[in-house]
């Protein structure tokens, strides 16, 4: 049996009588890369605050690399987690911020610098690393959520649009950077509204609405279980799956 | 090409653009402050401070209407009017040229505005916008003024005079700031050595202001000054503000000079805030680069390195360098503890008018400075991390790495300067050498454990919504509830200590406690002793629960 990186039974989150995420099952295989897709407020983002520990649950369990998601201290040394937002200080240059999250995660300053270094030139950020980050684009101020997720060599990374706002060469850089991790032993929940991008990295999809998961599996076998059959793509899917019961199929 | 038409366009204002511009500006000005404690605050801390100068207009007014009316020649009707008017016209100036400067003088949107309407439309919608705020300063204690000539002389005709003149210091006074402020824009966004040191310049100037109030020097520089003031043309705003004043017969040059100035300068200014504004929305904003044109390299701090011997962990180093480093770029933060230097004023006035410093000034400092301290960075340990606190809850980093990581930013600052201060005070109070140690001991201890209370109250009663600071700069100031317990806290602290270590203030106290109980009840010295005794004891057992407090809910604090 594959172990699992991610595991949740029965996941509830309700904020009075509204259910952000109701009664969600997951199974992520380590390794793997999980497409989390859903329309805006399907409940992605509580989801992954769930399984990173920063809310606790309604009802339900849940463990990532083996840790139960109410035990933090054990579990933040095993995730790393970029939100939508980028947590940055706006003041802090692109090095000073890095180097303050390595630092939060106990690593000396030698051996983060050195890391720091590698990853800022793998996403063409390292020659503006000592500009501050209020001066920087919207896809630079990704780049540096997104080498922070990653400085402490995770084992689950939890990855919140992750390309949203960057060029399409960092938006590359970024896939190539999933694909690597996944190729290791890293396991990464991607959650992101670019279907191409989940197409291509996705070993499993689910699929959220209304804190409830709709569709979980395998790119393909979704595709094919679609009212098109093996013709149809993730958009596809993705429209069937998240649309209103009564309401028509945009194309049909 | 440009054709001459547009190159009109281009520097003369179109008036209606122009007011619903300022319309438009001044609506949101109002619905962003009304959503603002903080800012709410502070405009209520000023209209006190204007409703005093209301007062003593109309005093100023009534008592000037009374003597004209006996026939007498008041100093204000004798050149006292010239001085005033001219002083108001220098402070709405300087107020408009850092308008300018500050936020207030920015494009919004990203210039979105340029693409629709010429530069002079906006340059103007901004400048009428600046002057309707900064004349809702001016109109109460004009009105006080008029009103109390009007009741002084039993007339209401002095009303027009004042009001003429309170509208050309206006109007005047910001054609005249607002393009000295563009054209001081325009230079800090071209220099890069200038942009960097923007805070520095904008905390120095503040204190500067704050010495001169507090140290009374504001009258010496009026004083040096009155030649100028009393001088055309800035007296005959004095002469305008009294021409329908019974009584009074001002120099026909100064009323008529004053409304001639007034018309041309407002007019001359507009148009050349129009070029002043383009050459600071044009300038290409300087990169803060840390090292122009050198390979990036890891940064390099002394004040992280002094960080990083005082603490152990890399966790604690991080948050404490983390923290001092957004105050020194963002030192507007401090804004939220600069207001009890208000209430040092009148100690600075005492101190110059007696020529000693009194016994309580240095426990005063210990005081503020163990209140700053700990409620600049501690007392919001949650919401300072703004939109990286995800980070910090998803990092190995504890509680404890987080309290004592600000407790140490605490100290690396407020330490040595709480001490300097106080003990400096307690030298010029006259302390026996002991003494001033004691105070000095008693400072840099204040700071810390202050700090710790602050983060054990902070963590408990957090706050995450920020207030706006200048540009897109928002900082998030601790909690009212978090403020308040602090301070009575602090304060019993303090109070209980200087009732231990003085037997001045010892007897000071009891006196002060005594008038304040109702019934005729009375207090005697044994009773206070005991009393601050109890206090500092209960102080000395909440620090170690403060600081559980703090670990345990800063290391366990989940989202909504």
């Amino acid at each position: 049996m594959t172990d699992l990186a991610i595991r949740a039974d029965g996941l509830t989150k309700r904020y009075g009588d509204e259910a952000a995420v109701d009664d969600l099952d997951l199974a992520v295989p380590a390794g793997s890369v999980y497409g989390f897709l859903g329309p805006n407020g399907a409940g992605k983002t509580t989801t992954m605050r769930l399984l990173t520990s920063l809310t606790d649950p309604t009802a339900g369990t849940a463990e990532v690399a083996g840790v139960p998601v109410t035990d933090r201290a054990a579990l933040t040394p095993r995730i790393g987690y970029l939100p939508a937002d980028p947590p940055v200080f706006d003041e802090l240059t692109g090095w000073e911020q890095l180097r303050h999250v390595a630092r939060l995660h106990g690593l000396d300053d030698g051996e983060a610098d050195t890391r720091i270094e590698s990853l800022l030139e793998r996403f063409d950020l390292l020659a503006d690393a000592d500009r501050r980050i209020e001066s920087y684009s919207t896809g630079m101020t990704k780049k540096v959520g997104v080498v922070a997720a990653m400085l402490h060599d995770p084992d689950v990374l939890f990855l919140d649009e992750p390309t949203s706002g960057l060029d399409p060469r960092a938006a590359r850089t970024v896939r190539d950077t999933v694909a690597d991790l996944s190729a290791g032993d890293a396991t990464v929940l991607l959650s992101t509204h670019v279907l191409p991008v989940v197409d291509e990295l996705a070993d499993t999809i689910g699929v959220i609405d209304d804190g409830v998961l709709v569709a979980d599996g395998d790119p393909e076998n979704l595709k094919s279980t679609a009212r098109e059959g093996s013709a149809a793509d993730l958009e596809t899917v993705f429209m069937e799956v998240t649309a209103d019961a009564d309401a028509p199929l945009p194309d049909s | 090409m440009p054709t001459p038409r547009s190159r009109i366009r281009e520097a003369v204002p179109d008036a209606e653009a122009a007011v619903e511009l300022a319309r438009v500006d001044l609506v949101r000005g109002y619905r962003k402050l009304r959503g603002q404690d903080f800012w709410l605050l502070y405009g209520a801390l000023s209209a006190v401070g204007f409703a005093l100068i209301t007062v003593y207009a109309y005093s100023l007014g009534h008592d000037t209407g009374v003597a004209l009316a006996a026939g007498e020649t008041p100093w204000f009707a004798a050149g006292g009017a010239a001085t005033a008017w001219s002083v108001a016209w220098l402070f709405t100036v300087a107020m408009l040229v850092v308008e300018a400067v500050g936020s207030n003088g920015d494009l919004d949107n990203d210039g979105h505005y340029l693409t629709l309407r010429p530069t002079a439309d906006i340059t103007a919608g901004k400048l009428a916008s600046a002057a309707v705020k900064l004349a809702g300063f001016m109109l109460f204690p004009a009105l006080g003024l008029a009103l109390g000539l009007s009741l002084g002389l039993g007339t209401p005709v002095p009303v027009l005079g004042v009001v003429a003149a309170a509208t050309v210091t206006v109007t005047s006074a910001a054609a005249t700031g607002y393009p000295v402020g563009f054209l001081l824009k325009g230079v800090v966004r071209r220099s890069n050595v200038l942009t960097q040191l923007k805070p520095v310049l904008g905390v120095g100037i503040g204190l500067g202001y704050f010495a001169v109030m507090l140290t009374g020097e504001f009258t010496t520089a009026i004083d040096a000054l009155r030649p100028v003031l009393r001088a055309p043309p800035l007296c005959w705003l004095g002469d305008l503000s009294l021409a329908t004043t019974p009584g009074v017969t001002p120099g026909a040059t100064g009323v008529a000079g004053a409304l001639a100035l007034g018309v041309v300068v407002a007019g001359a200014g507009v148009l050349l805030a129009v070029p002043a504004a383009r050459y600071a929305w044009r300038a290409d904003g300087m990169a803060s680069t840390e090292s122009d044109g050198e390979p990036t390299t890891a940064p390099d701090h002394a004040v992280d390195r002094l960080l990083g011997v005082l603490t152990r962990a890399p966790a604690t180093h991080g948050v404490a360098s983390t923290a001092l480093l957004q105050i020194y770029r963002s030192p507007l933060r401090l804004v939220f503890v600069a207001f009890p230097l208000v209430g040092a004023i009148p100690v600075g006035e005492q101190v110059l008018a007696g020529g000693t410093v009194p016994r309580y000034a240095p426990w005063l400092a210990v005081w503020y400075g163990a209140w700053a301290g700990g409620a600049a960075l501690p007392l919001n340990p949650l919401g300072n991390q703004g939109k990286s606190l995800p980070s910090l809850l998803t990092a190995r980093a504890g509680g404890r790495h987080v309290v004592r990581g600000y407790v140490a930013a605490t100290g690396v600052v407020a330490v040595p300067v709480s001490g300097a201060v106080a003990g400096l005070l307690a030298g010029a109070a006259g302390y026996s050498l002991g003494g001033v140690l004691g105070v000095v001991v008693a400072a840099g201890s204040a700071v810390l454990a202050a700090s710790v209370l602050a983060a054990g109250v902070g963590s408990v009663f957090p706050r995450f919504e920020g207030v706006d600071l200048a540009g897109s700069r928002r900082a998030v100031p601790p909690s009212k509830v978090a403020y308040g317990v602090f301070s009575a806290t602090l304060t019993a602290a303090v109070v209980a200590a200087t009732v231990v270590r003085s037997e001045v203030l010892h007897d000071a106290v009891t006196v002060l406690v005594s008038r304040t109980l109702p019934f005729g009840w009375r207090v005697s010295a044994g009773t206070v002793e005991t009393g601050a005794f109890v206090a500092l004891a209960a102080v000395a057992v909440a620090l170690p629960v403060a600081y559980r407090v703090a670990v345990a809910r800063l290391g366990g604090y989940r989202l909504a």
